[in-house]
């Protein structure tokens, strides 16, 4: 009865989304296609987008970019966070100075910083995204080598000396679901707020896109686009980076 | 120069009320009506999401074309998602022993509702509106750059045409600065006011 129940309510939020687009759609009709086109329309543009061999290249290269963005800002966070392990000086100034002042640096600052020191290369999208993306990792890491269980470390240590081996095999397992929240986090803003680095760093990706879609008021190409990166960030969450959390989660952590 | 901050900051505080309006009724949904739960959780919270803060703004570009309202709205629509997470999540963590307790002393909902429930929700809201204000700085200079007509995004695409790499920094430090005077002085300080009257260690 209970599973028939949540059944039923499945059933009734797809209704609810079906009905969202059927008013859409009401509202739609009779206006212009550069205010509001219908969700037919949206659609159609989608898969234009994604069979048209010129665009779906751009697809491409914003998920490149994105993946290499979020992997190096997993690793520069990871080796900050063990830097502020390992010295309580490099605990303070990464703590207190370096991530209060990445937390609230302003994205398009770096991206207009990025442009002019860089110029317009796939490298600067690359750096303005990692830099856009970092303290959401760091904090995450930062919090995983903190909150480690001390006494499983005195363990490794009384059972090997060999420092390497003591890393690799106790701090890092222990780190991992913590630093798999920070990538999955800092995924979700990458694409969310990262994209803004295409816009003024390169002149391919979807953020390009997008951008020529609104010089063009074409508005069906700007939702498609907004639609294709809802799609791309549930997939890889879903199919990548939810089952890799909760392979490594700890019972206590939400997977 | 003063007047392109108070414009900044006008945007921020009215995308901040609004998103945190929409935010709480939103969360309230399932409360009231528990067959909407699944909608807003599965289907509703993570399409806002996984919905780009620059789709909102060109969106809202087209629909109104360059001005105030469009980075209100842009800004509003970034921030809604995290005040629903926060304020739903106030809302399952109520205490249903108390506010069962409630019942028994008083017939009134409304009496029941500002005097249990709103009390109960005050840490969460507080942390819907720190993350709101964190996040809503980040993105107002965006929308500004494209969207708006003034505001400190205006002066940073002015500096950015001209070249004027020294007005760029300045921008930049007044704003981390602002964000981290009122990070200490007022959020930290509200906090731990917060806390101590809900016993958080």
């Amino acid at each position: 009865m209970w599973n028939n129940q949540i059944r039923g309510n499945n059933y009734s939020s797809e209704m609810l989304i079906l009905a969202a687009c059927g008013f859409w759609w009401f509202i739609a009709r009779d206006l212009p296609d550069f205010v509001l086109p219908t969700p037919f329309e949206v659609l159609t543009s989608l898969i234009a987008l994604l069979t048209d061999s010129n665009t779906v290249g751009h697809v491409f290269i914003s998920m490149s970019r994105v993946a290499a963005a979020v992997f190096i800002a997993a690793c520069v966070s990871v080796l900050l966070a063990v830097l502020a392990r390992s010295n309580i000086f490099f605990d303070t100034v990464i703590e207190n100075n370096i991530l209060v002042v990445l937390n609230s640096f302003p994205s398009v600052g770096w991206a207009i910083l990025g442009v002019i020191w860089f110029s317009i290369s796939d490298g600067t999208v690359v750096f303005i995204e990692i830099m856009i993306v970092t303290p959401f990792c760091l904090i995450n890491c930062l919090q995983g080598f903190r909150q480690m269980d001390l006494e499983l470390l005195e363990m490794g240590k009384s059972l090997s000396r060999n420092k390497f081996r003591n890393f690799f095999k106790l701090h890092i397992p222990l780190a991992v679901p913590f630093i798999i929240a920070g990538v999955r986090m800092s995924y979700g803003i990458a694409w969310k707020i990262a994209i803004v680095a295409e816009l003024f760093g390169a002149s391919s990706g979807l953020g390009w896109l997008l951008q020529q879609a609104q010089n063009q008021s074409n508005a069906q190409r700007v939702l498609a686009v907004c639609i294709l990166i809802v799609i791309l960030f549930s997939i890889i969450d879903g199919l990548v980076l939810r089952p890799i959390a909760k392979r490594y989660s700890i019972n206590t952590m939400e997977a | 120069m003063m007047r392109q901050i108070t414009l900044s900051l006008i945007h921020i505080s009215s995308a901040m009320l609004i998103a945190f309006i929409l935010g709480s009724f939103v969360a309230m949904l399932p409360n009231l009506h528990p067959m909407s739960a699944h909608f807003v959780d599965h289907r509703l919270t993570p399409f806002l999401n996984s919905f780009s803060g620059v789709g909102w703004l060109f969106i809202a570009i087209l629909w109104f074309g360059i001005n105030s309202f469009t980075v209100i709205f842009a800004v509003t629509m970034v921030l809604v998602p995290f005040a629903i997470i926060n304020l739903r999540t106030g809302f399952l963590e109520l205490d249903t022993e108390i506010i069962e307790l409630g019942d028994s002393l008083t017939r009134s909902k409304l009496t029941n509702f500002y005097k249990i429930v709103m009390p109960m929700l005050y840490p969460y809201a507080f942390a819907t509106l720190r993350i709101s204000f964190g996040v809503s700085w980040k993105v107002v200079l965006t929308a500004e750059l494209f969207g708006g007509s003034g505001g400190m995004g205006y002066m940073l695409n002015k500096a950015r045409q001209e070249f004027e790499t020294e007005v760029i920094f300045a921008l930049i430090t007044f704003m981390i600065i602002f964000v981290i005077a009122s990070e200490l002085l007022v959020f930290q300080r509200i906090q731990k006011i917060l806390d101590k009257r809900y016993h958080v260690e």
